[in-house]
């Protein structure tokens, strides 16, 4: 039961860690460029699109029926409705191997975000929105974990780059985060309390619950030091192109069911990696490293190709609001 | 389930491609500039910024300040070249740090700003 409780656990940060990414919208603020970061979404709206996105863990490694090794091929698009607001859709395709198991495949839930930009100020770099994260239950597979439930998370995020700093080097560094509250449709609850064994001849009654979700704090921070933004707005190395593009960054997940009855803890996570960062889009890759055991036991990584629609198609209505 | 997600992908693959017509660039960044960015060296007489992208010159500034605030720039600024170098001449600069400030609108109206010191040596 032990062993069965732990599988479960591993299969459920495993899907933590391969959710589909909140990825997106390439920010500008001033002289700032905001790339997409991987593991969560950024702190403004543009039009998009990741294609794709991947993330692969290992979980299950330390008992249960064998290690569980999953893949996730993530999409994303995102679409400006005026310049300060955007409806955002995400989707995955997982695909679980346990040893020993047929590999199992299915869609993920899909996720639809209402953001709205509310702020940006160019001289201080620093943006803020505000978002609407909608799961549309049902809309997955069932047997690979996409939940019949849906939910509404209510989330703010920020992006502040520190251009205004009197020391030029630490003048391309930038952070950004986001932090929700995740409402489930059908909150966990207990159904039946437990009872203890009437004889040393019967068993007890475990606490049975309902089959909902717990609700989640859930929040986010990366920090990034920008290349390009030391090219063009500190001092010129030199760089070849291909170094002169990159953003070393480290992000930070965290979830913390709040709901009585979850049957997981915290999780935390980090993903330290890199981005190269081009004029068309931009290419992402990074490390999974869950910082405790409710998260994982092995590294996986995550890696992302992502489309600037804005830059790639300006003239066109893909690449633009809807209501300029 | 898959065929409606397999729908989605095919319309969204569709609406790409249908929109996918005369594919251009936005956004124009500071690619190099003479002056470098953060230089140390002779006084220059112009500044020459060069942009991943064309702008437009009618809607693209640079401005360049001495370390009191004053213009010491000496006329507008133009292209150079191609539609993605902008310039700017200067009156002769006494030897100090000078701060480079951009503005610029490509040629799809995508707007970008920055700025830069470069620093003439004794």
């Amino acid at each position: 039961m032990r062993q069965r409780h732990l599988a479960a656990c591993g299969l459920c940060a495993g899907m933590l860690l391969t959710a589909p990414l909140q990825a997106s919208a390439h920010v500008i603020a001033g002289a700032r460029v905001f790339p997409v970061t991987l593991t969560f979404d950024d702190p403004g709206v543009s039009d998009e699109a990741s294609l794709p996105a991947f993330t692969y863990v290992r979980n299950g490694a330390d008992g249960g029926t064998g290690p569980t090794h999953e893949v996730d091929l993530g999409w994303e698009y995102d679409k400006t409705i005026t310049p300060d607001t955007a409806l955002i859709f995400n989707d995955g395709y997982d695909i679980q191997q346990v040893n020993g198991s047929k590999t199992q495949s299915g869609f993920e839930n899909i996720y639809a975000t209402g953001k709205w930009q509310a702020y940006t100020n160019a001289d201080h770099e620093f943006v803020t929105s505000l978002g609407i994260i909608r799961e549309i239950g049902g809309s997955g597979t069932d047997h690979t974990g996409a939940d019949h439930y849906g939910s509404t998370a209510p989330t703010g995020y920020f992006g502040k780059g520190f251009g205004d700093l009197p020391i030029g080097m630490l003048r391309p560094l930038a952070v950004t985060g986001e932090l929700g509250y995740t409402i489930a449709d059908k909150e966990v609850k207990e159904i039946e309390q437990p009872a203890a064994a009437s004889s040393p001849f019967t068993d007890g009654v475990a606490a049975q619950y309902n089959n909902g979700n717990s609700n989640a704090w859930a929040g986010a921070f990366s920090i990034q030091y920008s290349i390009p933004y030391l090219r063009s707005q500190v001092e010129d190395l030199g760089l070849p192109g291909f170094l002169g593009n990159m953003v070393p960054l480290v992000e930070f997940t965290w979830t913390s069911p709040a709901s009585a009855h979850a049957s997981q803890g915290a999780t935390w996570t980090a993903a330290p990696g890199v981005i190269y960062l081009a004029q068309w889009g931009e290419i992402g890759l990074e490390a999974l490293v869950p910082l405790n055991k409710a998260t994982g036991t092995t590294v996986g990584a995550v890696g992302l190709v992502h489309f600037f629609f804005d830059d790639l198609f300006p003239n066109t209505i893909i690449g633009h609001p809807i209501f300029q | 389930m898959s065929t409606r997600h397999s729908k989605l992908m095919l319309s969204l693959a569709l609406a790409g491609l249908a929109c996918s017509g005369g594919v251009a660039r936005a956004h124009a960044f500071l690619k190099h500039a003479n002056p470098a960015v953060g230089s140390t060296g002779p006084a220059p007489r112009e500044v020459v910024i060069e942009f991943t992208e064309g702008v437009e010159p009618a809607f693209s500034t640079i401005a360049v300040t001495d370390a009191g605030g004053a213009s010491v720039t000496a006329g507008a600024a133009h292209l150079a070249g191609s539609d993605a170098r902008l310039a700017v001449a200067l009156r002769p600069l006494a030897p100090g740090s000078y701060r480079v400030i951009w503005h610029a609108t490509a040629t799809d109206t995508h707007k970008t700003q920055g700025s830069f010191t470069f620093t003439v040596a004794r």
